[in-house]
């Protein structure tokens, strides 16, 4: 049924969807990594040794740097080689462009403002 | 010759701020104009409206990620974001966490989608787009009026933070100091405006011409231009300050290691006492270093205001002082040299109520915290930022006309790798160089909002390039000035196409519709100046009060108009008035606990969380309930096209 719907929808409107699942998943993934083990490692008696990775509190260099680069470099992968080509450009029937003047030329043909 | 009666002033100096400063910025501003001037060339012989709300829908990579990136980089990322991390250390790598995935989300949530939907409606505002995708003048009506009343919220708190920052910056500059003592002049005697700071009013005259000009004569074009350059301006300030600190510092893990030493200061009070007393007033600066003998032997404290001890009398009334409590640091801090003995008599001291004494807090969480004993950030605050900052700005009107006007995909695909290197180049080198400033410039907890315009002038003065220092003041500035801009163009952009236009007149002559846009974009930009003469109190409150009710109202019923099919006019306008209610109401609940302009954290998490749920179960509620989107609108907007 699903697939069915899917083989009447426009494919811009396909890809965007599945790039936004990958999205919220991504973010959910390094929600789950900051938020887990600064959870654990940052929330520490303040009296405990202190340990240094890059000149930073490891737990900083762990919990935060090392994630950052990593969604960066996730971040650089999806835009440049996950994100599909679509074309944004209207072509077809409904082609509108930017309204010149009022609402009768916003819509597309044969439609009214309401 | 001194003036007998003038004051003898007595303590911390100018801070090396000359007029060299005032001229760097100068030149800023005049580049400002300039683009303005650029843009206004480029608006003749284009369909005004498209032109001047949206560019035309024809931004390429530069522009789109640069006006992005820096519209969301207001006056907090360079005023408020450092003062932070000065106070309360590491543990702000945390709180600005979520910036690591913020490129993906605020942008890849909606951009790509929201722009076609945007073309194929024929939208040149986000109330717009709502208005065609549900065919709802009421919905379009709706959006409008939200919009616009969380917005003139926020230009209230920009102008006020633009003025803030402007008198912050300049407030040593000689030339500065004097047009103040002008302005003064003038403005005692006048009713409610006398009441006003002359610096405040002089910064806010300036920054207010400055921006109402080149947003109304160049629109969106000279926004999204002076963006670009506002950008560059920011990213390579924070560049050259990594560099400088890190090396004066001697090297980032010394800092940390110093930072781990640290205990926090004590705020109190004191009476300063002369030996002798004097024939004239004499006015100890604030900022003034002083050394005090204690039963616990040498301290020294730093004065948070100004002490003024009247002619024919030895003492002060009582002072504001910021007292430190690590003895390496009371060791090393030399004592301001004075003209005349100046004793110290600590009469009140108020320790931290979490990190008191306590090493290791600056380089821990949840940090320490002058008033809250939970620390500054819990593990709940922590995880609830993780999701306001990325998703709270997805919410963003003002991101969503931005992703309505780039020209292709390639341009955002291309866009969203630079806003991910300008996020990362950005904010968290910026924790590292304002971890390391309390080491280099201790006793900033006194004025903390001024350590940005002290550190660069610190730094570059060390560093023997102190003209570089108004290069690198000017970029707080850029910051608050890129979002003032965009938001003042949004309120006009409700107002004339999304109410005159599609409302009241919508056969509008294209000189009508030019002429009526410049007025109210000058307009809305005066009745905000006029609403900040006097000053709101509670600024940080009112920019989070904006951004928190814009988000919570729009975020999820532009997703679900853009993602789901069903989605209908009931279901938007349900999510859209409770995204906000909920917001409201928590406002209102924390009045009414605090009596003041505050909001309720219910279970300690952020509002926004709340708002977004509230948002959501409404928006799908309402929708299940009633019928969907009528078929035509679904195949305009979901449907294979031909």
């Amino acid at each position: 049924m699903s697939s069915m719907k899917n083989k009447t929808r426009d494919p811009v409107f396909l890809n965007c969807r599945r790039e936004t699942w990958v999205i919220l998943t991504a973010w959910g993934l390094f929600f789950a990594w900051v938020t887990g083990y600064c959870g654990v490692a940052a929330y520490r008696e303040p009296t405990e040794p202190l340990k240094l990775a890059l000149g930073m509190p490891s737990w900083v260099f762990w919990g935060v740097f090392l994630p950052w680069v990593s969604a960066s470099v996730f971040t650089i992968w999806f835009s440049l080689w996950y994100v599909a080509d679509d074309p944004l450009e209207v072509t077809d029937q409904r082609t509108v462009g930017v309204a010149p003047n009022g609402p009768e030329s916003v819509v597309g043909r044969g439609e009214t403002g309401a | 010759m001194p003036d007998p009666l003038s004051p003898l002033l007595l303590g911390a100096g100018e801070s090396g701020a000359t007029n060299s400063a005032l001229i760097s910025f100068g030149i800023y501003l005049l580049g400002v104009f300039f683009i303005a001037w650029l843009s206004a060339r480029v608006l003749k012989g284009k369909e005004f409206l498209s032109e001047y709300f949206l560019g035309s829908r024809n931004l390429g990579m530069w522009a789109f990620a640069l006006t992005f990136a820096a519209t969301n980089a207001s006056g907090g990322s360079f005023m408020g974001f450092p003062s932070l991390i000065y106070t309360h250390g590491w543990v702000l790598a945390l709180w600005i966490g979520s910036y690591m995935i913020v490129p993906l989300v605020t942008m890849g949530l909606l951009a790509k989608r929201l722009n076609q939907v945007a073309r194929t409606a024929g939208a040149i505002t986000v109330p717009e787009v709502l208005r065609e995708r549900f065919d709802s003048k009421r919905l379009g009506m709706l959006a409008t009026l939200l919009l616009t009343f969380f917005m003139f919220f926020y230009l209230l708190a920009q102008f006020k933070a633009g003025s803030h920052i402007l008198s912050t910056l300049l407030a040593n500059v000689p030339l500065y100091q004097s047009a103040v003592a002008w302005v003064a002049g003038i403005t005692t005697d006048l009713p409610w405006i006398g009441n006003s700071e002359p610096d405040y009013l002089l910064s806010l005259m300036v920054f207010a011409v400055t921006v109402i000009l080149y947003t109304a004569y160049g629109g969106f074009r000279a926004v999204v231009w002076t963006d670009v350059m506002q950008g560059l301006v920011m990213v390579v300030g924070v560049i050259v300050m990594l560099f400088l600190v890190l090396s004066q510092v001697g090297g980032l893990g010394n800092a940390t290691r110093q930072l781990a030493r640290m205990t926090p200061p004590e705020h109190g009070q004191a009476i300063l006492r002369l030996a002798k007393a004097q024939d004239r007033d004499v006015v100890v600066r604030k900022g003034t270093w002083l050394r005090t003998q204690t039963s616990d032997g040498t301290g020294i404290v730093r004065t948070a205001s100004v002490a003024v001890i009247p002619a024919k009398s030895t003492v002060s009334e009582s002072v504001a002082i910021l007292k430190i409590t690590t003895p390496e640091e009371i060791e090393k801090i030399q004592p301001d040299v004075l003209e005349l003995e100046v004793a110290v008599e600590i009469t009140e001291l108020t320790p931290y109520r979490r990190g008191a004494g306590q090493r290791g807090v600056y380089v821990s969480a949840p940090g320490p915290d002058p008033k809250n004993e939970t620390g500054f950030l819990s593990f709940g605050m922590a995880m609830s930022f993780f999701v306001f900052w990325a998703f709270g700005g997805a919410g963003q009107p003002s991101n969503m006309v931005r992703q309505m006007a780039f020209n292709n995909t390639a341009t955002f695909k291309r866009s969203m790798v630079m806003v991910v290197f300008y996020y990362s180049l950005i904010y968290f080198p910026l924790v590292l160089i304002f971890c390391c400033a309390r080491v280099l410039l201790p006793g900033m907890e006194a004025d903390a909002d001024r350590i940005m315009p002290e550190m660069a002038t610190a730094l570059t003065a060390a560093a023997g390039y102190p003209w570089l220092a108004g290069f690198l003041i000017a970029a707080p500035f850029a910051a608050v000035m890129s979002s003032v801009d965009s938001f003042l163009l949004m309120v006009s952009s409700g107002l004339v196409r999304d109410i005159y236009q599609r409302n009241i007149n919508p056969n509008s002559s294209e000189k009508t519709l030019s002429r009526l846009s410049y007025a109210v974009t000058a307009l809305a930009g005066i009745g905000a100046v006029l609403a900040v003469l006097n000053p709101p109190e509670y600024l940080q409150n009112l920019i989070v009060f904006a951004t928190g009710g814009l988000a919570g109202g729009f975020l999820v019923p532009m997703a679900l108009a853009l993602y789901w099919p069903r989605f209908n006019a009931a279901g938007a306008v349900a999510g859209m008035l409770s995204g906000c209610g909920t917001h409201l109401l928590l406002y209102i609940a924390g009045y009414m606990m605090e009596g003041r302009f505050t909001v309720y954290q219910f279970l300690g998490v952020q509002p926004f969380i709340w708002d977004l749920l509230g948002s959501a179960l409404m928006s799908v509620a309402f929708t299940l309930a009633g019928p969907p989107s009528p078929d035509r609108l679904v195949e305009k907007f979901f449907g294979k096209r031909s």
